[in-house]
């Protein structure tokens, strides 16, 4: 008897509650956006599509060191290297093949020469399987990065073979 | 010729309340559950093997997709275990800071939980309003490690990075949001006649039964075993922390909803104490040749350079042994049982799979029910089928 | 597996014991001493080093390598001896008597901490840039040592060039080696490798203290035959080569280990390769004490670059309207079926003839042989390519004297060395650093007779330089010193060696009296001599008298017991072919056991390389297969190829890339290079030594085993059922009990001199570059770096003669030919003699030889701009 006075209880007081919690809600601001109009704002460490950062001068920061490939876990990142005409070490071939990237970050922790970041981008669908091939020149930036929070300031640290001042 | 007098039903693979692709074979004697067998298997991943083929620090992100709800816990146990085979102590920040993220990520996984299990019985605004919560926390995961789900960020040493800046207010904010959220949650539910009545009385568990399947976590707790390797067997300082065990005795899907309302609860509160005490200090540990050395100091300092370049191309070498650390991870018990050889890779690498070994339950809770009541049973074991199914070869 | 075990470790301790007692015999006093608490005796003036590592204790180091002499630059090697007061190095210091040896205290990890910091102090910050990365003993030695942080926080100092162009400061020192210098820790291993063990002075240190640069000689390229090596032993990454430089990671490769194709010693090697690109990225050496000790020549390391070219033949060439189109194997296989099949009917078996290269591995050498000898029915079978005029039968004194027995590691032990006819940097790198190695550590006598001063010759004691020609005069002398000298007792020898005085010898060869009566008292007093003879003596068409010559001198002066002679084999497996009997008259034991293997053996003709081209001429062969070699290029009588080959109504030619031959032939088939495929080579020792299979077969090119087979099984008469069945064939036939061959009595000699012509007055030698061997290594990249085209070595006063300049063309005529080549002066040679590398196609230095003449005389003139 107890039991069912309860459960009437329960139907015909908490219930209506329970609906109230629901009603109250169509006048609180919804927290959702209107996306693709809307975006919400990555955090800073968000790691989306990878790019390649240059110099200031504009030269390419990455020298094919093969540190992120070692780093990758799931062996998406292919590279050859080269020589430039100075006699430098560069890469001729930097592909990243995206759906075999798991977005872990390794390759951006193990770059020695800040030349890899995963960036904030997160929108890359495509319809076929090739063009989630990235090439060095797909991800190579324009110019450098001066936004980039992540980016530190340092000067070529091996030409001077020294600690910089904005090192430190 | 016979008459058959039961009927055999296929539930699964492709059940949208079996949450991936658990398949139930269920015989029915009319509307009641005469047997209920789950069959395994419909996903292997070979997360197990996998990193065994793989260097340490590269195996971490595997344990991110072996409970896509809980990455943070899953790396914890796999970092603890590697530590513990290598002997490393970790700075006392970084203890405070995993405690702090592990229960985080028991709110997160209680409260996908909660959603998507209301939503099995018929509440669709507590999904909407559970996953908002969420929402929150996947934000601090992805300030802290840079990604929502797949964080990699509790590394072995310490952690990938030094807390984000606003991680406390973050936190705090987060705290406060859904304690109050919870308590709407529960004028939705607890006292709901149609909630209660498909989950109170349903998929009983005894005790007895429980501890002979050797469940853990909410199951076992829910039919009033008070087993919590927060308390019993402390892990990361555990120790420090002021906490209940929530306990439930009533052993069905209702105390279970009770239960883990309990444990967000309890876990906020270990998260508040967290940051209040939260120490000053590294994020991760000097272990040469184990842990990396400071991205700024790699580019001045020949020997870090080295190092960085030897435990990038080659890993970190684990001394020759066996190790088993668990955890209490939001679907129970998760252990990592890893045996080095004195390589850089693991020579094994075994996981004990809390929501797997769950499962077993659910013939017991099923039997003698009816059919509908599978759906919550399924639901009240909170199984991720990534971390099942992977262990199951 | 116990077992096995214990009875390794017995024979080891029975070994162990063994060596003590011979030590102790040979007089070399025992030491006892106690290294990180075991007790360790070693023979006295055995460094604490090797007694460590012979005990298996780990002591790193980066200035020590194994072949070279201590010098303790580095300190790495720090070791704790009680009762010294401070660590020493344990590579200069030498096991005494009751010595107690930590290796590994607290206080010697920490020295070598300190050690270890002090050089990175400033090394550059180059690991991702630096080929080294992942092989480096600096970043291993760092990473088991110290810990990751530096207290260094000042500017680091730096070489730079002055241009600050680069953010690397790379030198080139020469075509294939460049230099960081600051990456340098300043071990001194490549100069001293360089000194030592390469007798090179083109690298060195410079300036003093703080400023000490290892660099190359003022106004000298790096560029000796040996200069990989540097290399391959600079502990960090300031030696690279442009061969490795930025090309891959080294995790990224695999190793396979395989035997050298370029030398007849067979050096070991290990292919660094990728498997997924198929590709062979370097090769380095895998130390081998009983063949190469861990040097390679160059042409060993930079010669795989002739299977990865992209010059290689991609598909099988069939000729139609005079133009070779590219075909199938099918097509090109039925092809050679009908013409094969249309000859023989037409004229008989007897018209089909085979070349096989010497390159070739032991089962495609003995199915070729197989498949002339059985499905054609034909002796016109040979290997040698590049030798004119060769005697018929196996029992001449010249093939008595290749087959001898010789043991490269027996030169180490030898205490007197005479090389012979023999340039030897050019022809047998290996058994050239073996001979140095003698000098430098055992002070072994080096002597060389040749008929111009050879590069060899800077440790010889004694260099006999004799005209040209008269090199049986030279024996003859020395045989004839020993008897008036009575330093022999045997005089049978007289009325057989024409003159009859060692002074009418001296005066016919062009030498003075006492230089041969020198070396009959060192041949006489040597306990154990190592004669080695070379090319000057198997290119010449006097090579039996020369032979004979040589015959009288083993027997006058007893070698048998007290050394080695032999006349090496030149290339990888000449002596494998000569074993399985690719000859076209084997020797009887051969032929019973082949007869004996196959059930026949054909009856027909025995016809060599010259009576093959020679029967081509009279178009009584008509059908001929080459596979891998290139007559016409390495005979030294072009025209009598071309003549030969012309004629032929069917040619098929086998090679890795388009040749002169291949030029010429009806079917051009591709062939693997010796990367490509499993295989076997007997070595100038008579090792049989394993190549493995580093990538699979480029392009469409097949193995010489499966061409072989494929046209046998075309014919209807597969060879084998296997190439297991192949194998066991092979091995019956190189287990034959080797009986070596001695004349019984001394041979007669009578000189045979060509007289010098008014018109043609200097005499040409064609012979290798030192960094080329044969037609093919002209095609790697690398070494062409090195020498890309021919020239005429010639002595300064000759050029000044002709007054030309290094580098200017001059016009080389000869009665048959004429050529234009540029001039390269050069200290190594003399004695009025020129010099051409046959091995660029580009120019065709055999056309001006003649394949009936002894010398090969040639006019010098300027080319006037």
């Amino acid at each position: 008897m107890k039991e069912v006075i309860k459960a009437i209880g329960n139907v015909f007081i908490s219930m209506p509650k329970g609906l109230f919690v629901t009603f109250k809600h169509l006048f609180i601001k919804p927290v959702t956006l209107d996306y693709p109009k809307q975006k919400n704002p990555m955090s800073p460490r968000y790691r989306g599509k990878h790019y390649l950062e240059r110099y200031d001068d504009g030269t390419e920061r990455c020298v094919c060191c093969g540190l992120c490939a070692a780093a990758c876990p799931a062996d998406a990142i292919y590279m050859e290297p080269d020589e430039t005409e100075k006699g430098e070490r560069c890469a001729k071939v930097y592909e990243i093949n995206l759906l075999r990237c798991i977005f872990c970050g390794f390759c951006e922790e193990a770059c020695p020469e800040e030349a890899i970041f995963l960036g904030q981008e997160y929108e890359f669908s495509a319809g076929d399987r090739d063009s989630f091939i990235w090439t060095k020149e797909e991800m190579l930036v324009q110019h450098p990065r001066k936004d980039n929070p992540l980016k530190r300031v340092i000067r070529r640290v091996r030409k001077v073979y020294g600690v910089t001042d904005k090192v430190k | 010729m016979s008459i058959q007098k039961t009927m055999t039903i296929n539930m699964g693979p492709q059940h949208p309340s079996t949450h991936g692709v658990l398949r139930v074979v269920v015989e029915l004697d009319g509307e009641t559950v005469v047997k209920a067998r789950p069959v395994v298997g419909y996903l292997h991943t070979g997360i197990e093997k996998t990193m065994e083929s793989k260097l340490y620090y590269k195996a971490l992100p595997c344990t991110d997709r072996m409970d896509y709800l809980a990455p943070m816990s899953n790396n914890l146990g796999f970092c603890l275990a590697v530590e513990k085979l290598m002997d490393i102590e970790v700075p006392e920040k970084v203890k405070w800071a995993r405690v702090c993220l592990a229960e985080l990520t028991r709110v997160n996984s209680h409260l996908v939980w909660l959603g998507t299990h209301a939503l099995d019985l018929g509440a669709m605004s507590m999904l909407l309003y559970a996953f908002r919560e969420r929402e929150l926390i996947i934000d601090i995961y992805e300030a802290c490690g840079g990604q929502r789900m797949m964080t990699s960020y509790i590394r072995v040493g310490g952690l990938a990075h030094e807390l984000p800046k606003d991680f406390e207010k973050k936190v705090r904010k987060m705290i406060k949001v859904i304690r109050e959220r919870l308590n709407d949650y529960e004028t939705l539910l607890t006292n709901n006649e149609i909630f209660i009545q498909r989950t109170r009385g349903v998929a009983l568990l005894s005790a007895e039964d429980a501890i002979n399947l050797s469940l853990s976590g909410p199951l076992l707790r829910g039919s009033g075993v008070a087993r919590d390797l927060r308390k019993d067997n402390p892990y990361s300082g555990y120790e420090n922390f002021d906490f209940d065990v929530a306990v439930s005795n009533s052993c069905d899907a209702y105390g279970r909803y009770l239960l883990r309302i309990e444990e967000i609860r309890q876990s906020l509160r270990i998260c508040e104490q967290a940051i209040d005490g939260m120490p000053e200090g590294p994020y991760r540990a000097h272990v040469p040749g184990v842990v990396l050395p400071p991205k700024e100091d790699i580019m001045y300092k020949m020997e870090s350079m080295i190092f960085h370049f030897k435990i990038i191309t080659e890993g970190f070498k684990a001394p020759t042994g066996s190790v088993y650390q668990a955890i209490e991870s939001p679907k129970g018990e998760l252990g990592f049982f890893i045996t080095g050889d004195g390589t850089t890779q693991p020579r094994r690498v075994r996981v004990r799979p809390p929501s797997f070994i769950n499962l077993a339950a659910l013939p017991k809770m099923c039997e003698g029910g009816l059919f509908s009541d599978v759906v919550c049973a399924i639901g009240s074991i909170d199984i991720v089928w990534e971390k099942l199914t992977d262990d199951v070869v | 597996m116990q077992g096995k075990v214990g009875v390794f470790v017995s024979i080891g301790i029975v070994m162990a014991e063994q060596v003590k007692k011979e030590q102790a015999v040979s007089g070399v006093p025992m030491v006892t001493a106690t290294i990180d608490g075991r007790e360790v005796t070693v023979p006295k003036g055995t460094t604490v080093l090797e007694a460590a590592r012979e005990m298996g204790i780990h002591i790193p180091t980066f200035c020590w390598h194994p072949k070279l002499k201590s010098v303790g630059a580095c300190r790495m090697c720090y070791v704790e001896i009680e009762r010294m007061p401070k660590l020493q190095v344990s590579c200069a210091t030498e096991v005494m008597e009751g010595m107690v040896i930590q290796t590994a205290s607290e206080q010697v990890l920490q020295g070598r901490k300190a050690v270890i910091e002090f050089i990175l102090l400033n090394h550059p910050l180059d690991c991702p840039t630096c080929d080294k990365g992942g092989e480096c003993d600096l970043q291993n030695h760092t990473f088991a040592h110290a810990v990751d942080d530096s207290r260094y926080s000042f500017k680091k100092a730096r070489y730079t060039d002055g241009t600050d162009g680069t953010t690397f400061d790379d030198k080139r020192l020469g075509p294939e080696i460049v230099l960081n210098r600051n990456r340098c820790i300043l071990c001194y291993k490549c100069v001293r490798a360089n000194k030592e063990a390469f007798g090179e002075y083109d690298l060195g240190v410079y300036e003093r203290g703080n400023i000490a640069e290892i660099n190359s000689a003022p106004g000298h390229e790096v560029d000796n035959p040996f200069s990989g090596n540097l290399v391959e032993i600079c502990p960090v990454g300031a030696l690279t080569n442009s061969d490795w430089r930025y090309k891959i990671r080294v995790w990224l490769t695999q190793t396979t280990s395989s035997i050298c194709n370029m030398t007849s010693s067979g050096s070991n090697i290990l292919f660094y390769k990728e498997k997924n690109h198929n590709k062979i990225y370097r090769v380095t050496s895998r130390m081998n004490d009983s063949i190469d000790d861990g040097w390679l020549p160059d042409v060993s390391r930079y010669g795989y670059q002739i299977a990865t070219t992209e010059e290689r033949l991609k598909t099988p060439l069939i000729k139609k309207d005079g133009k070779q189109v590219e075909a199938t194997w099918d097509e090109a296989m039925t092809v050679i079926h009908n013409r094969f099949t249309e000859i023989a009917e037409k004229k008989g078996k007897v018209c089909l003839g085979g070349l096989a290269s010497p390159y070739l591995d032991n089962d495609s050498l003995h199915s070729f042989n197989k498949l002339f000898r059985t499905v054609f029915k034909s002796n016109n079978i040979d290997f040698r390519s590049d030798y004119r005029m060769l005697p018929e039968g196996a029992d001449s004194p010249y093939e008595m004297l290749v087959d001898q027995p010789f043991t490269i590691a027996d030169i180490d032990d030898s205490d007197l060395i005479i090389s012979f006819g023999s340039d030897l940097i050019r022809e047998h790198p290996n058994e050239y650093l073996r001979m140095r190695k003698a000098y430098n550590f055992k002070r072994a006598k080096v002597v060389s007779i040749n008929p111009y001063a050879v590069k060899s010759a800077d440790i010889a004691e004694l260099e006999v330089i004799h005209s040209i020609g008269r090199a049986e005069t030279v024996l003859n002398g020395i045989c004839l010193a020993a008897m008036e000298m009575g330093l022999v007792n045997n005089q049978d020898l007289t009325g057989k060696i024409a003159p009859a005085t060692t002074a009418e010898a001296a005066s016919d060869a062009g030498v003075t009296e006492d230089d041969l009566k020198e070396v009959a008292r060192a041949i006489s007093s040597a306990k154990k001599i190592s004669f080695i003879c070379g090319e000057m003596v198997s290119r010449s068409i006097a090579r039996d008298t020369i032979a004979s010559a040589l015959w009288n001198l083993y027997l006058l002066f007893g070698f048998k017991d007290k050394g080695q002679m032999a006349i090496l084999p030149r290339y990888a497996n000449s002596r494998g072919a000569g074993s399985l009997g690719l000859l076209p008259s084997p020797s009887d034991g051969l032929r019973n056991t082949l007869s004996g293997l196959w059930g026949c053996f054909p009856e027909s003709d025995p016809n060599n390389t010259d009576a093959m081209l020679a029967l081509m001429r009279k178009e009584e062969i008509s059908g001929f297969f080459i596979i891998g070699a290139n007559p016409l290029m390495l005979y030294p009588d072009r025209q009598f190829v071309t003549d030969g080959l012309e004629r032929l109504d069917f040619l098929v030619a086998c090679d890795l890339f388009e040749t002169d031959t291949t030029e010429l032939a009806d079917v051009v088939l591709p062939l693997s290079s010796w990367a490509e495929y499993d295989g076997d080579y007997v070595n100038l020792e008579g090792k049989v030594q394993h190549a493995r299979q580093a990538i699979k077969p480029l392009y469409q090119s097949k193995p010489a085993y499966e061409i072989i087979t494929m046209v046998a099984e075309k014919f209807g008469a597969p060879l084998f059922e296997s190439i297991e069945a192949c194998r066991k064939e092979v091995d019956e036939l190189l287990s034959m009990t080797h009986s070596t061959k001695f004349p019984s009595q001394f041979l007669e000699v009578k000189p045979c001199y060509e007289d010098a012509e008014e018109e043609y007055p200097t005499p040409l030698l064609i012979c290798d570059d030192p960094h080329h061997c044969g037609h093919r290594t002209e095609k790697s990249q690398s070494l062409s770096n090195f020498v890309s085209e021919a020239y005429i070595e010639m002595s300064p006063e000759k050029a000044e003669k002709l007054a030309v300049k290094d580098g200017e063309s001059v016009r080389v005529e000869s009665p048959v030919g004429k050529i234009v080549v540029p001039v390269r002066i050069s200290d190594c040679i003399d004695n009025n003699v020129v010099l051409i590398p046959r091995n660029f196609a580009s120019t065709q230095v055999t056309s001006l030889l003649m394949r009936k003449r002894r010398l090969d005389r040639v006019k010098i003139t300027k080319v006037d701009e």
